[in-house]
């Protein structure tokens, strides 16, 4: 009885949460280049978790079934950010790498085509090697 | 995206030339395309090109089936190594976008 006289909430904030949610990645890409925004993405889930629990709460005042909908979009983006980020991107586990005491020798070109060899960097002095995924 | 990790890397690389040492980034692409990123972004470390996957398969560092083209390629990491050949600093990214903090980088050329 009680609930019918409750006055419906508003559904436009819905919007502002479906921008919040939807502009997660955006500060992914723009903060990129800081390594723990890029290792943690934290601040994207901050802003998408937001979006979406404040999107299910305007739902839920509003009582309005494309309000719903919409509180809905963006838990399934939030979803679907989550299992790209922590689930799609795992990398393989091989304990070769963590095994190595000591750096393999090998010689491969560099940039101009001239052999470099690990062992004769060695000779020179310490060597940081950066395995990295190419040029893209 | 990638070669933003290498950009990044510019003091690291200093500072370790000042001990007389050399920064090595390797990945499987094509030299050609080294040459043109080295030049572009003046990096002041060498691509290896390690095209036929020999030194990631010895290292235990093959991804296999990596996107967009299905290519086996590197899992990105790190080997600081002292004259000795010891490995004296390691990472390796669990997921894709992991990457070390530069600084925690300095912090073992530093104690070489």
């Amino acid at each position: 009885m009680s609930e019918t006289l409750t006055p419906r909430g508003r559904g436009w904030p819905i919007w502002i949460m479906l921008i919040l949610t939807l502009s997660g990645p955006l500060v992914y890409m723009s903060f990129m280049k800081n390594p723990w925004v890029r290792s943690t993405g934290a601040p994207m889930f901050a802003i998408m978790a937001l979006g979406a629990a404040g999107g299910l709460v305007v739902a839920v005042r509003s009582r309005k079934r494309w309000v719903g909908a919409i509180a809905g979009v963006n838990v399934l983006a939030l979803g679907f950010m989550l299992v790209g980020f922590f689930y799609m991107s795992r990398l393989p586990a091989d304990p070769a790498f963590a095994a190595l005491t000591t750096a393999p020798d090998f010689t491969l070109p560099d940039e101009s085509g001239t052999p470099v060899s690990l062992s004769g960097e060695l000779a020179k002095g310490p060597v940081h090697l950066v395995f990295y995924r190419g040029h893209w | 995206m990638c070669v933003t990790e290498l950009v990044q890397l510019h003091d690291v690389a200093e500072a370790l030339k000042s001990k007389g040492g050399r920064t090595l980034a390797i990945c499987v692409d094509d030299p050609k395309d080294s040459k043109r990123v080295v030049e572009k972004h003046q990096l002041n470390l060498s691509i290896l090109a390690d095209q036929n996957h020999e030194v990631i398969q010895k290292y235990g560092l093959v991804k296999p089936g990596a996107p967009p083209d299905a290519k086996d390629i590197t899992v990105p990491a790190h080997v600081l190594i002292d004259p000795s050949g010891r490995i004296v600093w390691r990472y390796k990214s669990k997921l894709v976008q992991d990457r070390p903090d530069p600084a925690e980088i300095r912090k073992a050329i530093d104690a070489l």
